[in-house]
């Protein structure tokens, strides 16, 4: 450096030798950069292009469009002095976005899982395909105008292009939501519109030098950011407050068999698991008296990872003692008296371990192939139960019916079913959580195998996302099962030699006296 | 209408070479003239200034130096600073520098601006894309904190605050001590 160069900038202001001094013409990169229109335009094009892709992988379909709309907001918020079209379009994006930032938000949490009826669902599509409709709309008559006012023909067909891609895509996707054959069609002209979009935009580069700006209060950078955090927020919110069912936890009463001691005593010498029994309500106990005999079984099972694990959990096997195990689950048959063979079945779970409890679980049990021989007489009973500083606490399930649902499988396809279903959630701060659901089968006089299928579903992690029940997850098809949660199987099988020699042989002792 | 259509048209002097530059170019010639010439009126005469500078100079029009558009901008922008420095010693009110863009410099001070402006080309190349955009923006096209802050979607502090910073780069590259 020169001492007259150093001289210089003490002597003279630097502002005044950037006027004077600075290269000139521009370079070319400087010449394209500079303009009113370029930065917003493009937040439009790619905010329209991300919003309207739905990537099944990776969440991109929730991330592109979030991505989108947060573009599409700060295009049309530059552009929104502009006319009255980006004014309206920067309007219906924003509303637009809290319908979708609230929809993020809510797959984060069960809440969803109320559902929607049919009337609000399409309420629901018809005005979320009315926004953006009507933004696609407005930013095709708003690139007319701006092209209008530099004095150019008005053309902006590609823009019309897309808001027609867009019906397309809705009628199909809520008239036949099946046609795959389409789908390459649309994503190809989809990929054109896009291009003749971008292509247009560079045309208009000359027309967008008359656009007036807006001036924003906040920047571009800290809008996103602010949108993006409020958005991390909510799904973190999401996940730590709406993950759960609110279960109506109370102390458990004392001395709550009073008046059943017999029938404990009686049902303690059939053979009935002494663990099970203390957990039952009295009415339970109750409806257990003149038990005939009793026939128990209890699994422990490992609840590790992977999703579905059907472990050999006899106690008898050998393996399963040197497993740790997780979740014990007993089943209980009582033989009541009566004509024809009737059993009071209770399957009941007990956490041996602490696992952490992130959201919801659910059991499902399925009497399979065979109910044409057993009657089902509900409705079910059971209850939750847990042990905290001592004292034990007790909650009914959130649900406990019979439900019926549509899987599809690859092999049977789609299939409609209607099983007993129990839905709740454990707390964490307590240990010992436990619970069963009671019901009874009554044999027809045709003497068949009852095969009892218990599922147990636990979630094993707080991340899933859309977030769905345990008892949604236990109702979808292998394949599209969460990662978050844990299949363990139990099965139970009574024969017709456990069912019916008493009931045979009190008759046939009858007859012969 | 391509660009070079009208390159065309306006080397062989017809008219509609003329009526293409001002449908296809004028946005960008009002856009450049704008932020120097607050006055409407002395827009369009400067507008009209410009054109007839197009119209009769095309022939040294060299895309080897420049775009086109680049051309057309530094056509625009010297248009314009002249008539604002005619119009401010006119009104006598204040006196742009004797150096600015359009006033005749002697060899030597061509010599020595050469100089600045290769030390100057050389500092800009070490600034990012975005800081030399804010640095033209700033102080080629003579726009105002405002107009920036709009057209980036941006606050008008927050560019106060990144042309300080670059400025601050700026003057410890040239060898400035720290203080304008």
């Amino acid at each position: 450096m020169f001492d007259s160069e150093r001289h210089f900038m003490q002597e003279t202001d630097l502002d005044e030798r950037l006027k004077r001094d600075i290269p000139d013409p521009p370079p070319e990169e400087i010449i394209h950069q500079v303009t009113p229109w370029r930065k917003a335009m493009r937040q439009v094009l790619f905010g329209s292009a991300f919003a309207s892709i739905t990537l099944h992988a990776y969440c991109l379909d929730y991330i592109l469009p979030a991505v989108g709309m947060i573009l599409s907001i700060l295009g049309f918020r530059t552009l929104r002095k502009e006319n009255k079209w980006f004014r309206t379009c920067f309007l219906l994006t924003a509303v637009q976005a809290v319908y979708l930032f609230v929809h993020l938000i809510l797959n984060t949490t069960i809440l969803q899982e109320a559902g929607n009826t049919s009337l609000e669902w399409w309420v629901l599509v018809v005005g979320k395909a009315a926004l953006a409709f009507s933004t696609l709309y407005g930013l095709w008559r708003g690139l007319r105008a701006v092209q209008k006012k530099a004095g150019l023909p008005p053309r902006a067909g590609s823009a019309l292009a897309l808001l027609a891609w867009n019906v397309v895509l809705y009628v199909i996707g809520v008239l036949c939501p099946d046609v795959m054959i389409l789908a390459g069609v649309m994503i190809v002209a989809y990929i054109l519109i896009i291009r003749s979009l971008y292509k247009l935009s560079k045309e208009l580069d000359h027309a967008g030098y008359t656009i007036e700006t807006a001036p924003v209060k906040v920047t571009d950078r800290a809008a996103a950011i602010g949108l993006t955090a409020v958005l991390l927020i909510g799904c973190v919110c999401g996940y730590a407050f709406g993950g759960s069912y609110r279960m109506d936890w109370t102390p458990l009463p004392e001395a709550e068999h009073q008046g059943a001691t017999d029938i404990e005593t009686h049902l303690l010498d059939l053979g009935f698991p002494k663990d099970v029994l203390d957990d039952l309500q009295s009415e339970e106990v109750l409806a257990c008296k003149d038990a005939l005999q009793v026939i128990s079984q209890t699994y422990d099972a490992k609840a590790g990872y992977g999703i579905i694990d059907t472990l050999s959990k006899d106690s008898s096997d050998p393996n399963a003692s040197s497993t740790a195990a997780s979740l014990r689950i007993t089943t209980v048959a009582v033989q009541l008296p009566g004509e024809r063979a009737e059993w009071r079945m209770i399957h009941h779970f007990q956490w041996l371990d602490k696992p952490r409890f992130y959201g919801t679980e659910a059991i499902r049990i399925r009497t399979s192939y065979n109910m044409e021989n057993w009657d089902y007489i509900g409705p079910a009973s059971g209850r939750l139960l847990y042990t905290k500083n001592g004292t034990s606490y007790t909650a009914l399930y959130h649900f406990l019916g019979d439900q019926a649902y549509t899987s599809s499988d690859m092999v049977l396809g789609e299939t409609t079913s209607t099983d007993l279903f129990a839905a709740f959630s454990l707390p964490n701060d307590g240990e010992n959580q436990r619970g069963y659901i009671a019901y009874t089968v009554r044999s027809k006089p045709i003497a068949s195998i009852l095969n009892t299928l218990i599922d147990y579903n636990h979630q094993k992690s707080l991340l899933q996302y859309p977030a769905v029940t345990a008892m949604e997850n236990c109702q979808t098809d292998v394949w599209s099962r969460a990662y978050a949660f844990k299949l363990i199987n139990d099965q139970f099988l009574l024969h017709p030699d456990d069912a019916y020699p008493p009931i045979v042989d009190k008759a046939d002792s009858k007859e012969t006296a | 209408m391509r660009e070079q259509e009208i390159i065309d048209l306006l080397l062989r002097h017809n008219e509609h070479g003329m009526e293409a530059l001002l449908q296809y170019y004028g946005p960008l010639l009002r856009y450049m003239i704008a932020s120097i010439l607050p006055d409407p009126q002395d827009q369009e005469d400067c507008l009209s200034e410009v054109l007839m500078r197009v119209w009769d100079k095309i022939e040294q029009f060299d895309r080897s130096r420049g775009s086109w558009n680049a051309w057309l901008t530094a056509l625009a922008r010297n248009a314009a600073l002249n008539r604002a420095r005619k119009a401010q010693a006119a009104s006598c009110t204040q006196t742009l520098p004797e150096n600015s863009a359009s006033a005749e410099p002697t060899p030597e001070e061509i010599v020595i601006r050469r100089e600045r402006e290769e030390r100057l080309r050389h500092a800009f190349m070490l600034l990012s894309s975005k800081e030399r955009m804010l640095i033209y923006r700033k102080y080629y096209y003579l726009q105002s904190t405002a107009q920036i802050a709009r057209e980036l979607g941006t606050t008008e502090r927050a560019v106060e605050g990144k042309l300080y910073r670059i400025k601050k780069r700026l003057r410890k590259m040239l060898g400035g001590d720290g203080h304008v």
